[in-house]
């Protein structure tokens, strides 16, 4: 409530605009009411679920897109990595000599 | 739900007078007013989850009704733009019009006609419904300043027509 209301202007106003009983018109708006209820509600529902749900679809797709554009490494080879060569492992079975045991012999 | 409309329909009864006095000083014409109200209501009735029921349901909901009643307004304007002159109902004019509530009505009823259509809303919300001026401000969305403006703008003028009155009447 304000304090410094014109309380005769306001009383004045108010009988000015005084639309009168208002019964009828709260039964007018409440048989609407009954008439479609929830009709709104769900489209409210469905729309307040858009607003957030659409960003969030967005940004998912953008960061899929992302990852997938990324360039790919191969996967790392253990043959590689153990032995650096091109032939890798397989000649040890496949070698009638024996192993090479210099570079390691060789290594201050 | 049925709970929920007879809640409702409490609110309506409480808050009913005040919404369609606001629509017809928006609107200046009762059918208009009262579609606008009623418009307002139902929406109302559609947006109750979005109420926050520790802030005051007064301005949440005259803030719909303003809503309702400018919206209205703008629908009219582009349908027809020329009978803003048929202003409030001639219902509301009978035959006694000489007496001298009826004359000091006729009187602020012109008085408001003259005035933009947000003095009105802010003088109604602030001298009849007794809103506070930051209320208002949040109900039809301008700045608070601009509400203590207007109502001292729109004070000014509906005193002088109620001055008129008194000098011509009394």
């Amino acid at each position: 409530m304000n304090q410094d209301q014109d309380k005769e202007l306001g009383l004045a106003l108010k009988r000015t605009l005084d639309p009168g009983d208002n019964r009828v018109f709260v039964s007018r708006v409440l048989a609407r009411i009954d008439t479609a209820p929830m009709a709104p509600l769900f489209w409210d529902l469905l729309s307040s679920w858009a607003r957030r749900g659409i960003p969030a679809a967005v940004m998912i797709a953008a960061l899929t897109a992302f990852l997938l554009a990324l360039p790919r490494q191969p996967a790392a080879n253990l043959e590689d990595t153990l032995v650096g060569g091109t032939d890798g492992g397989a000649s040890l079975f496949t070698s009638p000599g024996p192993p090479d045991a210099g570079p390691i012999a060789n290594t201050p | 739900m049925s709970g929920d409309r007879e809640a409702f329909g409490q609110i309506m009864e409480r808050y009913a007078g005040s919404a369609r006095r606001l629509c017809r000083a928006i609107l200046r014409d009762s059918e208009d007013a009262d579609d606008a109200a009623q418009d307002a209501f139902l929406s109302a009735w559609v947006k109750l989850g979005q109420y926050d029921p520790r802030r005051p349901l007064g301005p949440w909901l005259m803030r719909i009704v303003a809503n309702a009643a400018k919206d209205r307004r703008r629908r009219r304007e582009v349908r027809r733009t020329d009978e803003l002159s048929e202003s409030m109902p001639s219902s509301q004019a009978g035959p006694d019009r000489e007496t001298d509530r009826r004359l000091l009505e006729a009187e602020l009823q012109d008085a408001l006609e003259e005035l933009p259509v947000r003095y009105r809303a802010a003088v109604v919300l602030y001298d009849v419904e007794g809103y506070s001026h930051a209320e208002i401000a949040k109900i039809i969305g301008v700045p608070e300043g601009t509400v203590r403006s207007d109502v001292f703008h729109a004070r000014r003028m509906l005193r002088q027509a109620m001055d008129d009155w008194k000098e011509n009447w009394k």
